[in-house]
């Protein structure tokens, strides 16, 4: 019996599994916010995607955009109405509000939507398959696992390319010297939030296509975020998404051994690299700036 | 004589107020006592996590795993060791301590965020070992095997032992608070740096607090779930428990110990009121937490506290 | 014409009081020099001005404008300009991209990037470098740049010889020539009192947060500097 199916699964898997950290990190290195609530919009990004596509008959590459916006407008509304105030050295308030924005988010779907677990069936493209190195791959998995891929290359381009970008970057360094620049702190803020969750929120979305999802999802789509943000490190966009292959495939393959574990071998894994990083052993795909 | 003193009265008048209620509400409420009972667990572990998020800073989302960690020692040690359950209760602090000890090693790196999520992960996995341990019934969970329970006795035996847990808790961490390690707890939650300048290891009195907020924590859960002689992991480690104890020190006020007892009543009033809307009472909670950081970060005893200066269990110097 | 004014400021540092009733001017096109000993309340006065800091009494006017209440980056729209002490360029980010930064938000006028590296041709040389792996001086350079390039009208230096050899803060304030030019005012805060006096047409003194001192840079004797710096007469 080969692992190959599960390791390439767990790859194509795992190109989300980065989009989630990336989203979680984003605001974490720039703005200095821990987003508890950050698997809830994984979550929601799924279900408004469903609504979408079981109302509006759209084709998925639509529902995808209209998501985007929708929940960039959450994430921007959630930073401008709440969490610019809570800016400061203690991030105890803004987890405490984040965590119930959560508690919020999570009975609300399941009061609207109910508790069961549901998948989204897109068609035919479910089914389909192509044959790679001799196994056989689905063609959804790796049309997913190209937009992940697509998005990594789109955020990469405006960090490094565009002034909103870098009023990102230069953000994280020092935000003074940025509002003496001219530029609107929480203007940037918000924007940059609104990003966090759109990016988390289509990742949701392209997971509950291949898997399935409930309004309990999100606390185990959190703590993968989180795991990959310690693995993969803040502000490294190639360590966010090795970070998630890396999950994805140690959390394919504890599943292939033993079908109820769960997520407990990705915690596992993690907690390995955590040790590794206090007794300062060079961890996986750490790369320090100096 | 003009050096700083604390006012004793009001903590006296704090404590016969609270023993006062509490003794009320043993005699007067009684047949039904599971929800005294409940209300008296769920104050201790609030007060046991306050003692780490409101002193020392640390703000934990896994003390759900002390509370499964607590009920399921009891259980395992009552059933193969066939003692009483209440001697059990002795097992669970120990074997929670140690596992708290452990968890502080781990996390020993771990600040902020990285240890609250840390911590939440650790939870997280327990829960998911415990799941898959037949020994234990794996995710069905078990049942209490003590055959010579009374059931008529039962019911307020244990409401005797929650109410000592809480007593104890109570006293214990006011009485903790004013001594020198307590002094220094405070010091740290209110500079870190100058706390060590003068000699308080933060690390130390980090672990202790830990350590002991985690004992709390599980001797209440193993209180709770013995009193329904039944415990499976979804439950025990129950991310609810977590919820529930953050709202009632975070909306009382954090690091004071008059705030839990405002979260709790606030908490359960919230509960029996909107007993038919599951899904509204935790939205409202949610609800509440977040607007409380947004309006009153220190939460409404912290309002109180700023306005009139009165402390119910003073553990502040005040100049005379 | 004025152009920066200041009115009985006071402005706080935490809950400790900075600058006591503070009150100066700089018009168009001058030069000033705020000297001090260390905690005098310069830096704290210089971030009041460009709304880093809100002061809690008195006016600030702007070209006539009152701008005591206004954000930092409105402020800085409406042409202030701050070199921040030590810097602080945008370490993650590249001297170019630095500079790109700051003509993001920037108000017309005469300074693009090809004028800052006229100002500073060195700078092109490591222009692809990241802002953290240069040298003092060179960040002094890319940190002028930066302000230079959002066209302001006051320019806001804090400390440029902080940390830098003697033959470095030469270069930096030969620079200057050329800057004033343009017609940009310029507000220097300065501990050393002989190069901020002979940089700048007129300088004030404070001690303890409250102006001792407000002279023309070429009459002002040492003696009296040295007196409003310190605070007491020599015999």
């Amino acid at each position: 019996m080969s692992f190959l199916p599960t390791i390439l699964n767990g790859l194509m898997v795992g190109g989300l599994y980065g989009l989630f950290g990336l989203g979680l990190a984003f605001a974490f290195g720039i703005m200095r916010i821990v987003n508890i609530a950050h698997g809830e919009f994984i979550v929601l990004g799924a279900y408004i995607g469903a609504s979408l596509l079981s109302v509006t008959h759209l084709p998925l590459p639509a529902v995808i955009v209209l998501v985007a916006v929708i929940t960039f407008a959450l994430g921007w509304a959630l930073q401008t109405v709440m969490l610019n105030r809570m800016i400061g050295p203690n991030p105890v308030p803004a987890m405490v509000a984040t965590m119930g924005l959560s508690i919020i988010i999570r009975n609300a779907l399941v009061e609207y939507y109910g508790a069961d677990i549901r998948a989204i069936d897109i068609g035919p493209l479910q089914d389909q398959g192509v044959s790679i190195f001799g196994t056989s791959i689905g063609v959804l998995p790796i049309i997913i696992f190209l937009i992940a891929v697509l998005l990594f290359v789109l955020m990469h381009i405006l960090l490094t390319r565009t002034t909103l970008g870098r009023a990102f970057r230069a953000a994280a360094d020092d935000f003074e010297i940025l509002e003496t620049l001219g530029f609107n702190r929480k203007r940037v803020y918000a924007i940059a939030m609104g990003l966090a969750v759109t990016l988390s929120a289509i990742a949701g979305l392209l997971l509950a296509i291949r898997s399935s999802y409930s309004p309990y999802s999100g606390v185990e789509r959190l703590l993968i975020s989180f795991e990959v943000v310690i693995i993969g490190g803040i502000g490294s966009l190639r360590g966010s998404f090795l970070a998630g292959l890396f999950l994805g495939v140690v959390q394919l393959i504890g599943l292939r051994i033993n079908p109820n574990s769960g997520p407990l071998f990705g915690h596992l894994a993690f907690f390995l690299i955590l040790l590794a990083k206090q007794a300062n052993l060079p961890a996986l795909f750490i790369r320090r700036r100096a | 004589m003009n050096g700083p003193v604390f006012s004793r009265n009001a903590g006296l008048i704090g404590g016969v107020l609270l023993v006062g209620a509490l003794a009320l509400s043993a005699i007067l409420l009684p047949v039904d006592r599971r929800l005294p009972m409940e209300i008296c667990l769920v104050l201790a572990m609030a007060q046991g996590w306050n003692l780490l998020c409101g002193y020392t800073g640390l703000l934990s989302f896994g003390h759900q795993a002390f509370i499964g960690v607590g009920a399921y020692t009891l259980f395992l040690v009552v059933n193969t060791l066939g003692i009483s359950p209440f001697l059990g209760l002795a097992f669970s602090a120990t074997v929670s301590a140690v596992v708290a000890v452990v968890i502080a090693l781990l996390l020993k790196g771990s600040r902020d965020a990285y240890f609250s999520i840390g911590i939440w992960v650790l939870a997280d996995c327990l829960r998911l070992l415990v799941g898959q341990w037949d020994f234990v019934g794996s995710s069905q969970g078990m049942v209490l095997n003590a055959p010579d329970i009374d059931p008529t006795t039962f019911g307020d035996a244990v409401f005797w032992a929650a109410l000592a847990l809480v007593l104890v808790t109570q006293f214990a961490i006011f009485g903790l608070l004013r001594t020198r390690f307590g002094l220094g707890l405070m010091a740290i939650r209110d500079n870190e740096t100058a706390a060590a300048s003068v000699g308080i290891a933060p690390g130390r009195s980090r672990i202790i607090a830990f350590v002991a907020s985690a004992v709390i924590c599980a001797v209440g859960g193993a209180i709770y779930y013995l009193s329904v002689l039944y415990v499976d992991p979804a439950g025990a480690f129950d991310l609810d428990w977590q919820i529930r104890i953050l709202f009632i020190v975070i909306v009382g006020g954090a690091g004071t110990l008059e705030g839990p007892l405002i979260g709790t009543a606030i908490y359960f009033l919230l509960r029996e009121f909107l007993q038919d809307h599951g899904g509204l009472f935790l939205i409202i909670q949610g609800a509440i937490a977040a607007l409380t950081m947004l309006f009153a970060p220190q939460g409404l005893w912290g309002l109180v506290q700023a306005r009139t200066g009165f402390q119910l269990f003073p553990t502040k110097w005040v100049t005379q | 014409m004025t152009l920066l004014e200041l009115e009985h400021v006071d402005v706080f540092y935490r809950d400790l009081q900075a600058t006591f009733d503070v009150s100066l001017t700089v018009d168009e096109g001058e030069t000033v020099a705020i000297i001090g000993a260390n905690g005098a309340g310069k830096s704290t006065l210089l971030r009041a001005m460009i709304g880093l800091t809100q002061c809690r009494n008195g006016r600030i006017r702007l070209a006539g404008e009152d701008v005591t209440r206004l954000r930092c980056d409105l402020l800085a729209r409406r042409g202030v300009a701050l070199v921040p002490e030590g810097r602080r360029l945008f370490s993650s980010l590249t001297v170019e991209e630095n500079l790109l930064l700051a003509m993001a938000r920037a108000r017309k006028g005469p300074w693009t990037l090809q004028r800052v590296y006229d100002l500073f041709p060195a700078m092109k040389e490591f222009r692809s470098h990241r802002a953290s792996d240069l040298s003092g001086g060179q960040q002094q350079m890319v940190a002028i740049s930066r302000a230079l390039l959002t066209n302001p009208r006051v320019l806001l230096c804090d400390e440029l010889s902080l940390g830098l050899a003697p033959k470095v803060i030469s270069e930096i304030y030969a620079c200057f020539d050329g800057i004033r030019k343009e017609g940009v005012s310029i507000v220097l805060v300065e501990q050393d009192t002989v190069r901020a006096r002979s940089a700048s047409d007129r300088l004030y003194c404070l001690l303890k947060g409250k102006v001792r001192l407000a002279a023309k840079s070429s009459t002002v004797t040492p003696e009296a500097i040295r007196e409003a710096y310190f605070g007491e007469t020599r015999t």
